[in-house]
């Protein structure tokens, strides 16, 4: 029995996790700007949000898997994603407590270091996993797939593609301060937007 | 998160999903692991179906099982697995959307 064809339930907690995390981080913002609340206050909050959606992020990554027998796999494929999640999740908390206890001047370093790390990590991860580069699955035999099964994967991808350019540009404004921030946020929207038209037209395919 | 519970509180289905961690196994590969019939096994699939813990995929004459854990419900397995749950009943509840009675640790 094939697995009904609708988008795998990740999908719409973590969209609703991603909109909720833009709108309190847009609202902590306009909060510290005004007065409403300290500007200090706000910048923690906001890094505290950041590290919930990292850690929503690799809590759901391993529950988006490759599709059985689909093509680009490897032994290790599977191993290396759920091993992202954890090193997601772990550093979620760690960016969490770097936000929390580190002093106000070394908190963004801190945390942008940590996220980027786990990015790193999770590649590095992924590349020794899948080093034998064969796809031991047995060739596809099956059926149409459900387009929500890469449908996920690639939500997933271009989430976890935002968080990364995000930590970048919070590190870059850390040591330069904001002047090649707008530069960076020009760049994200460029590789982001040549990404999700890429992934469009290779789901077409399926 | 109730059929969360309910999926791992048996440790039929928890040794299923340790196999599957390893690699997508089918029906008759799985059923070979354990010494219960295989209308019995094809219930233990249909609560973790439901829990969504599993995915099935049929390929050719046969079903192919792959595993679908988020972190924390790998952590909540691991945790299972260390500390032995169960259900009150004393026999592995295998009707999909019953209501376990209690879980013992």
């Amino acid at each position: 029995m094939t697995e009904p064809k609708r988008l795998p339930y990740p999908v719409t907690t973590l969209s609703v996790t991603a909109g909720l995390v833009v709108i309190a981080v847009v609202g902590l913002a306009a909060a510290g700007n005004t007065g409403v609340i300290d500007n200090e206050l706000a910048k923690r909050a906001s890094g505290v949000a950041w590290g919930v959606l990292l850690m929503m992020l690799g809590n759901f990554l391993p529950k988006v898997a490759r599709p059985f027998g689909a093509p680009g796999g490897s032994a290790g494929t599977a191993a290396a994603e759920r091993l992202a999640g954890w090193i997601f999740v772990l550093a979620g908390m760690g960016y969490i407590a770097a936000w929390l206890l580190a002093p106000e001047t070394y908190g963004m370093l801190v945390s942008s270091l940590i996220g980027l790390g786990a990015f790193a990590a999770a590649i590095l991860v992924w590349l020794w996993l899948t080093r034998d580069g064969s796809d031991r699955d047995e060739a596809d035999a099956g059926g149409p797939r459900p387009k929500g099964a890469f449908a996920a994967r690639r939500i997933m991808f271009v989430m976890l593609h935002a968080v990364f350019w995000s930590f970048a540009m919070f590190l870059a404004a850390s040591l330069w301060q904001a002047k090649i921030v707008p530069w960076l946020a020009v760049a994200f929207t460029l590789v982001n937007s040549g990404l999700a038209v890429c992934l469009v037209k290779s789901g077409r395919k399926l | 998160m109730n059929l969360v519970f309910k999926a791992l509180s048996d440790p039929t289905r928890r040794r299923v999903l340790e196999l599957l961690k390893v690699r997508p196994m089918n029906a008759g590969e799985l059923a070979a692991e354990f010494s219960v019939s295989k209308p019995t096994m094809s219930a233990h699939f249909a609560v973790l179906r439901e829990a969504r813990l599993i995915v099935s995929e049929k390929h050719g004459n046969s079903i192919v099982y792959q595993i679908q854990l988020s972190v924390l419900e790998e952590a909540m397995l691991g945790f299972a697995q260390a500390f032995g749950w169960d259900l009150q009943t004393g026999q592995a509840d295998t009707q999909p959307s019953s209501k376990p009675k209690a879980i013992r640790p």
